[in-house]
């Protein structure tokens, strides 16, 4: 794997926040979104920026500027887009992540992934 | 009822401190985001230190930062206290005092390089940013001097390298900056190639013939400053290796100006035709790439080498004391050196493929006619 592939935790989860709200992907939306998938962590959005700025510099996002918008007192947003290097990056995290996960279940027990898998439920509920 | 935005005042102080090339979508995410002026100014507190320190890294050119680091350095180590005075390089205990003015000085350049707008700046703008720095440098010093006066250098040292610093820092940003060497490609040609038009053509020799002026003044100078240097090396220093040693690197920057003379800056073209234009601008580029490859390079290395090692060989042997400085200043002068050959290198390789573009727009040269 090349060297623009290699990323890490932080870098995975703000690629599947921009990947979750596709065309919606911007610095605040991303943000919340970030925040939503690190919980009970929390996310500051100047990280956000120092990250997205890494991930275009490796090539994994775009970027480019939209129409201002009032509610932004005439700024525009700058709106991410997933590269095909982002998303094969992402996907070889995610992998890595259920081979994680499978290895876990195997040490501890199926007790343990039921209850995980409970707890999971009850904060997606 | 209440204000759904932050006062324009304190927004145009935040959007001060953002850098341009980051101010418009963050104070835009930062305006979405406003609850009230004390949420406003607490994010944008923990929002901008990191969107400066982001800018900062992506503005960084690694080997200019080196190469602005060894030149402050030796510049604030070699300057004299007074004119014909002995420099903090035969003084014992000088290494860190002249690191702290080259790391402020360093750290106030990447900071004004965040905030500066985007595309290539002027020589005046990138002489009054370097004299920023300097600046600032300046008055960090003042302040080590109050808290310990045997950390900061002498005003003198200070006054007189921070001027060499400044004119040698401003000088290598000048040659290093923005080395566009071509006009950008027009028409994608069918063959994949693009098809460049007589006018990108001669804006591309135009471009060409600038950056080359620019860089052989630069590199002229330096090799008149080291002839120079070194021919007075000559006449300071009575021990035999020293002296050889500085005979044989004024000789070596003769030899680098003469190449830069004779065969960097090319013979004149100023009466081709328009019809020309393509082979002129085939011949200037690989002119230049020669320059940075192939035997004129290597044999301007090999040149240079030997009397830099034989003069600090004598000046490890004739002053004991400066003996551990010395073989720092001779290890970086070998990291330099392999700096500047993997530059002069990835340099030809520009040309050549700026030449390769050339050749497959215009099916010229190598490529033959079906």
């Amino acid at each position: 794997m090349g060297k623009a592939n290699n990323i890490g935790q932080f870098e995975q989860l703000i690629l599947t926040a921009v990947l979750a709200l596709g065309d919606d992907a911007y610095g605040v939306t991303i943000h919340a979104k970030a925040e939503d998938l690190a919980e009970p962590k929390d996310v500051s959005l100047g990280a956000v920026y120092v990250t997205l700025d890494r991930l275009e510099d490796k090539g994994l996002v775009s970027s480019r500027l939209s129409d201002p918008t009032p509610e932004r007192g005439g700024r525009a947003k700058r709106c991410y887009k997933l590269e095909a290097l982002g998303e094969r990056a992402l996907r070889e995290a995610a992998i890595t992540a259920r081979r994680m996960w499978d290895c876990s279940v195997e040490a501890w027990g199926t007790e343990w992934e039921k209850r995980w898998r409970k707890q999971w439920g009850k904060e997606t509920a | 009822m209440k204000n759904k935005s932050p006062s324009k005042n304190i927004e145009s102080v935040v959007a001060y401190l953002i850098p341009l090339a980051r101010r418009e979508e963050v104070l835009g995410d930062l305006h979405e985001r406003y609850r009230g002026t004390a949420q406003y100014l607490l994010d944008a507190l923990r929002t901008v230190p990191h969107v400066v320190a982001s800018q900062m890294r992506r503005a960084t050119d690694w080997r200019l930062l080196i190469f602005e680091a060894f030149t402050l350095y030796v510049a604030f180590l070699t300057a004299p206290a007074q004119p014909g005075g002995v420099s903090l390089l035969f003084k014992a205990g000088t290494l860190l005092p002249c690191a702290i003015p080259t790391i402020v000085a360093l750290i106030a350049l990447r900071i004004v390089d965040a905030y500066s707008r985007a595309g290539r700046p002027t020589r005046i703008t990138q002489l009054a940013q370097v004299a920023l720095a300097v600046a600032i440098a300046f008055g960090v010093e003042e302040l080590v001097r109050l808290e310990d006066a045997s950390m900061a250098l002498p005003r003198a040292v200070l006054l007189s390298g921070g001027i060499l610093g400044l004119f040698l820092v401003w000088l290598v940003r000048s040659a290093m900056r923005g080395s566009g060497t071509a006009a950008r490609p027009a028409t994608p040609s069918s063959d994949g190639g693009h098809a460049m038009s007589q006018e990108d053509i001669q804006r591309g020799i135009e471009n060409l013939r600038a950056t080359v002026r620019k860089r052989n003044l630069v590199g002229g100078g330096a090799c008149l400053v080291v002839a120079l240097s070194f021919a007075l090396y000559l006449f300071l220093f009575k021990t035999a290796l020293m002296r050889i040693g500085a005979a044989l690197t004024v000789a070596s920057a003769l030899y680098m100006a003469m190449q830069i003379l004779l065969i960097r800056k090319g013979a004149k073209t100023g009466d081709w035709k328009v019809s020309d234009s393509l082979a002129v601008y085939r011949a200037e580029l690989e002119r230049q790439r020669d320059f940075h490859r192939g035997a004129w390079f290597w044999s301007r290395l090999v040149a240079i080498v030997p009397g830099y090692l034989i003069f600090f060989a004598g000046m490890a042997i004739a002053f004991p004391k400066t003996a551990r400085p010395t073989a720092g200043i001779v290890a970086f002068f070998i990291f330099i050196g392999f700096m500047a050959v993997r530059m002069n290198l990835s340099q030809a390789r520009n040309y050549q493929k700026e030449i390769d573009r050339l050749d497959a727009g215009s099916n010229f040269g190598r490529r033959k006619a079906p």
